[in-house]
C-alpha cells in the first residue's frame, strides 16, 4: 500500500526568493502539496546566481548548489508580473490556489496591484503569507533586510559567539527559522480553514520569527535584571562543556557533563588520571569555578584520539558526547544512513546528488524530497496549458512578449 | 476561537523540543494536557536562569516559555493505576506528544499501536534527540551535541579556533516547530480518511536542515568550505559611538550603495567583488577603515537610519534588553504582558506572526498539578479517589 501525500490537496503560489520562504515551500511539497514556484526572466530568484559550478558557463543559473538544495519538490514558471497579462495569468493561478507566499519586503504586492484585498476579490478563502523582514506596520515596515538583519535586530547575534569575542550571524539558520515558521503559520490558517471556511492574511516579520524563539532568554533577563553574555561552548551551569580537539586536521568532538555521576563516569572512561581526583573538581559548583583548567586537561586526554571513538566510548558510559561532523561525514554518518536522511534527485544541467531529507518520519505518510528544483520556466507548458487552460497559440505569445520564457534576460 | 479549539492534546514531554511543540498547538487554541511526573515534573523547572516558587512548584522563564496556556496534570504513568488513568485520557484524546528515550512507552505497553488501539485515529508525535531507530537511537543528546552531529558546529566559528554551537537552543526550538507542522499535516490528512499518524522526529534532522547545504556545496565541486564566521563577507561590524552596528549586503545593487553609503566608491566598480571571495578578502581593510570612519561619530540608529534610507540592509546586533526597547517591536505590539506565579508579571513575545488563527491573550505555564481535580474528575473520578491517589503518589 502506498503512502499518504498528506497535503495532496493543496496547492501553493509560491513568489518567495532566496533562502527563507523556499526551505519552507519545499517542505510543503515534500508533504504533497502542488507548489508552484513563480519567477519570471526579467528577474530570476537571486539564490540562483549563489555557489554556482562554473560563473562563465552561459547556464550558470540554474547550477547553484544553494538554489537547487532550497527548491525541491516545486513545478517552476516564469511570469512577467509587471505586466498587465502577467498580472491576470497569476490572479487566474490565485483562484485555483489554496496559499499564496511572498518574502518581497512589505511594500512590493501593494505597489505590484496583488495585495491580500486583490487577491481575496478572486479568491475569497485564500491564505496569504506574507514574511517580510520587519512585517507589514511600524516605522521599519519598508526597511530592507536578508538572514543577518533578523539576527541582529532580534537579539539572536548578540546571543551567540566566543567568549568576550564579537557578536556573530547565524548564517542560514535565521533563513529556515522563518520559512519553517511559514509552514507552521500556514498549516494552522488551513485548519482554521477547515473549521470557519474562511482564508485569512499571515503578517509575519522574519525579525520577530526569530525573537521569539529567544522568549525565555528575554523572561529571564526581566526577571533576574541581568544580561548573559556570549559564552562560546559553555553552559551557565556546567561544566565541562566544550568542544574538544582530536586526532586528525581540525577533527573535535564535543563533551558535556550536566551530573557528578556523569562526571564520575568520564574520570573512569579516561582511567581515572590523577589530576581528576582534586577536590576542585569534586562538585558542579566547582567543575564550573575551574572549567578553564578542565577544559585544558580534558583536551589532553581526547587529542591523540578519533572523535568517533571519543563519542562511542563516553555514550556507552551514559555521557551526552557528540562528534563535529564535517559536510562530508554527513553524508556516510551511521545514523543518517540507517534513517536514509540524504536522498538523490537528478536534475537536468547539474547531474545526481545527494539532498538532505526532512526530519518527520510518518508511519504512513510520505514527508521527503520528490523532485529536483524545477529549471526557470521548467512547467510553464504544464501550468499554463494544463492548469490555467491557455492553447499552444496563447503560450507562444506569451514567450514571444517576454512575459514567459526559460532563460534570464540579462 | 482560536484554529485549533476543540482538539484535544497529551503533552508528555519534557525538556525543550516536546513541550515547545505542544505550546505552539496550545498558542492556537488547543486544549493541552502537559502530564507531569509527581515529583519535581518537568526538569526545566529548575534549569537556566533563575528559579522562582509557588506553593510546591518550581518555575523558571525556561519553563514558563515552553509551557504557557496548558492545564497541568501530575500522573506517575509508570504506575499501574496512573497508567489506566492515561489510557481513560487518551481515549478522548486527539494528539500524544512525547519525548522519552525511545522504547519507554513501548514498556508501558503505551506505544503507537496500543494508544491506537484505545483511540482509532490518534496523532503520536515522539520528539528526541536521534529518532526512534538507527545506532544512536540511545545516544544521550544535548544542544551542543545535536549541533556537531548535525553538521551545524562545524561550518560556525573561526577557521583556527573550536567549532561552535549558537548561543541558545535553537536547534531544540526547530525540532518543536517540525514536531507541530508534522502533527498539523496528519490532522489535515486525517480529514481525508480518518487515519491517524505515528510521527518519529529528530532534533539531529532538524539541524540538519539549518545549514546552507555544505554536504550538498561538496557534491558540486564548489572549491572546499572552510570554518569561517564571516566567510561570504556579506557582514561588517562597525563601531558606532554607542556600540557595534552592521553593515549588510546580498546583492549587487546594495554592494554598490554600501560603498557609496561610507565614501569608497571605487570598491562598487569591480562586479566579481561579489563572487570573488579571495579578491573580496583582500579589499576588506579598505573598507573597513572606510566604514569605521563613516560611523565613528554617530550614534547606532543614527547609522542605521542613514543605511537603510540607502536601501542598504543594516541592522543592531541587540541584546535581550534593547530588544525589548526596540522601537519596531514594540510599534508592532511584539510585546505582551504575561504574569507567572513564582516569577510575577513581565513582557514576553507574542506569536512568531499575526493571525486571526491564534489567541491573543497570553497565559502563564501550570503549577505542578494544577488542574488534577478537574482533569481527573472530568472522567469519572471522585474525591475519595483522588485522596488515594495523591496518598499514594500517583498524582
Amino acid at each position: 500500500m502506498s503512502r499518504k501525500n498528506l497535503l495532496s490537496d493543496i496547492r501553493i503560489a509560491d513568489l518567495t526568493h532566496y533562502r527563507s520562504g523556499p526551505t519552507g515551500t519545499s517542505l510543503l511539497g515534500g508533504l504533497g502539496a502542488d507548489v508552484i514556484k513563480i519567477e519570471s526572466i526579467q528577474r530570476v530568484d537571486g539564490f540562483r546566481l549563489y555557489n554556482t559550478l562554473d560563473p562563465k558557463n552561459p547556464d550558470f543559473y540554474e547550477m547553484g548548489s544553494y538554489f537547487n538544495a532550497a527548491n525541491t519538490n516545486k513545478r517552476g514558471i516564469t511570469l512577467d508580473l509587471q505586466t498587465p497579462r502577467g498580472k491576470e495569468l497569476f490572479l487566474e493561478l490565485v483562484k485555483q490556489s489554496d496559499v499564496v507566499i511572498d518574502n518581497f519586503s512589505a511594500r512590493v504586492m501593494g505597489s505590484l496591484g496583488l495585495g491580500y484585498e486583490k487577491l481575496k476579490e478572486v479568491n475569497p478563502d485564500i491564505i496569504v503569507v506574507s514574511m517580510s523582514c520587519f512585517g507589514q506596520t511600524g516605522p521599519w515596515r519598508d526597511f530592507v533586510g536578508f538572514g543577518y538583519v533578523f539576527d541582529q535586530c532580534s537579539g539572536a547575534a548578540a546571543a551567540s559567539g566566543y567568549e568576550g569575542g564579537p557578536p556573530t550571524h547565524m548564517m542560514a539558520a535565521s533563513d529556515v527559522t522563518a520559512g519553517i515558521t511559514a509552514v507552521y503559520a500556514i498549516l494552522l490558517a488551513l485548519a482554521e480553514r477547515r473549521r470557519t471556511g474562511r482564508g485569512q492574511f499571515i503578517d509575519m516579520s522574519q525579525v520577530e520569527a526569530l525573537a521569539f524563539l529567544l522568549g525565555p532568554q528575554i523572561i529571564d533577563y526581566q526577571v533576574t535584571g541581568e544580561m548573559r553574555s556570549r559564552m562560546g561552548n559553555h553552559h551557565p551551569t556546567f561544566a565541562p562543556h566544550n568542544t574538544f580537539p582530536c586526532q586528525g586536521d581540525d577533527e573535535w568532538v564535543t563533551i558535556s557533563i550536566q551530573s557528578d555521576a556523569q562526571w564520575a563516569a568520564l574520570v573512569e572512561a579516561m582511567g581515572s588520571p590523577e589530576w581528576t581526583a582534586d577536590e576542585r573538581y569534586g562538585t558542579v559548583l566547582a567543575r564550573k569555578k575551574h572549567e578553564s583548567e578542565i577544559d585544558v586537561r580534558l583536551a589532553g586526554w581526547t587529542r591523540g584520539q578519533d572523535k568517533r571513538n571519543v563519542m562511542t566510548r563516553l555514550q556507552q558510559s551514559g555521557i551526552s558526547c557528540g562528534a563535529v561532523l564535517k559536510p562530508r561525514d554527513l553524508l556516510d554518518d551511521p545514523q543518517m544512513e540507517a534513517r536514509e536522511m540524504h536522498r538523490k534527485l537528478a536534475r537536468e544541467f547539474v547531474g545526481e546528488h545527494r539532498y538532505p531529507d526532512f526530519p518527520l518520519h510518518f508511519s504512513d505518510a510520505r514527508c521527503e524530497q520528490r523532485m529536483p528544483a524545477p529549471t526557470l520556466g521548467q512547467h510553464n507548458e504544464e501550468v499554463l496549458g494544463g492548469l490555467l487552460g491557455l492553447d499552444t497559440d496563447e503560450i507562444e505569445k506569451l514567450r514571444q512578449e517576454k512575459i514567459i520564457g526559460t532563460r534570464p534576460l540579462r | 476561537m482560536a484554529g485549533l479549539e476543540g482538539l484535544r492534546i497529551l503533552d508528555l514531554g519534557s525538556g525543550f523540543a516536546g513541550p515547545f511543540c505542544a505550546r505552539l498547538l496550545a498558542d492556537a487554541g488547543a486544549e493541552v494536557i502537559k502530564v507531569e511526573h509527581p515529583a519535581g515534573g518537568d526538569p526545566t523547572r529548575r534549569e537556566d536562569g533563575h528559579i522562582g516558587q509557588a506553593g510546591d512548584s518550581h518555575t523558571s522563564a525556561l519553563y514558563t516559555f515552553l509551557n504557557q496556556g496548558k492545564q497541568g496534570l501530575s500522573l506517575d504513568i509508570t504506575n499501574p493505576s496512573g497508567c489506566d488513568i492515561f489510557r481513560k485520557l487518551v481515549a478522548r484524546a486527539d494528539v500524544v506528544i512525547e519525548s522519552f528515550s525511545p522504547g519507554t512507552l513501548a514498556a508501558l505497553e503505551l506505544d503507537y499501536a496500543n494508544l491506537e488501539a484505545i483511540r482509532p485515529g490518534i496523532i503520536v508525535a515522539a520528539i528526541t534527540s536521534f529518532g526512534q531507530n538507527g545506532p544512536y537511537r540511545d545516544y544521550q543528546g544535548d544542544h551542543l551535541a545535536i549541533s556537531a552531529l548535525g553538521g551545524w558546529s562545524w561550518t560556525f566559528g573561526e577557521s583556527d579556533r573550536e567549532p561552535l554551537q549558537v548561543g541558545f537552543p535553537i536547534m531544540y526550538a526547530m525540532t518543536g516547530i517540525y514536531g507541530a507542522i508534522g502533527v498539523l499535516a496528519a490532522l489535515h490528512g486525517r480529514e481525508q480518511d480518518g487515519k491517524g499518524q505515528f510521527i518519529d522526529i529528530s532534533a539531529q534532522e532538524a539541524c540538519l536542515n539549518m545549514q546552507s547545504y555544505p554536504q550538498v556545496l561538496e557534491q558540486f565541486n564548489c572549491p572546499p568550505l572552510r570554518r569561517d564566521i564571516n566567510g561570504a563577507m556579506q557582514t561588517f561590524y562597525v563601531p558606532a559611538r554607542d556600540g557595534w552596528m552592521a553593515l549588510n549586503h546580498l546583492s549587487a545593487a546594495q554592494w554598490e550603495n554600501l560603498c557609496a553609503l561610507v565614501g569608497a566608491f571605487h570598491l562598487a566598480e569591480d562586479p566579481t567583488l561579489l563572487y570573488d571571495m579571495q579578491k573580496k578578502r583582500a579589499i576588506v581593510p579598505e573598507f573597513m577603515a572606510a566604514a569605521t570612519e563613516w560611523a565613528k561619530d554617530k550614534t547606532r540608529i543614527e547609522a542605521f537610519y542613514e543605511a537603510q534610507a540607502l536601501q542598504v540592509p543594516a541592522g543592531i546586533p541587540y541584546s535581550a534588553e534593547e530588544v525589548l526597547a526596540s522601537d519596531q517591536l514594540n510599534a508592532r505590539g511584539f510585546f505582551v504582558q504575561n504574569e507567572q506565579p513564582g516569577l510575577g508579571k513581565f513582557m514576553q513575545p507574542r506569536a512568531p506572526f499575526v493571525s486571526p488563527s491564534l489567541r491573543t491573550e497570553p497565559q502563564p505555564a501550570p503549577d505542578l498539578g494544577q488542574n488534577n481535580a478537574a482533569i481527573l474528575q472530568d472522567i469519572g473520578l471522585d474525591t475519595a479517589d483522588l485522596r488515594r491517589l495523591r496518598s499514594a503518589g500517583v498524582i
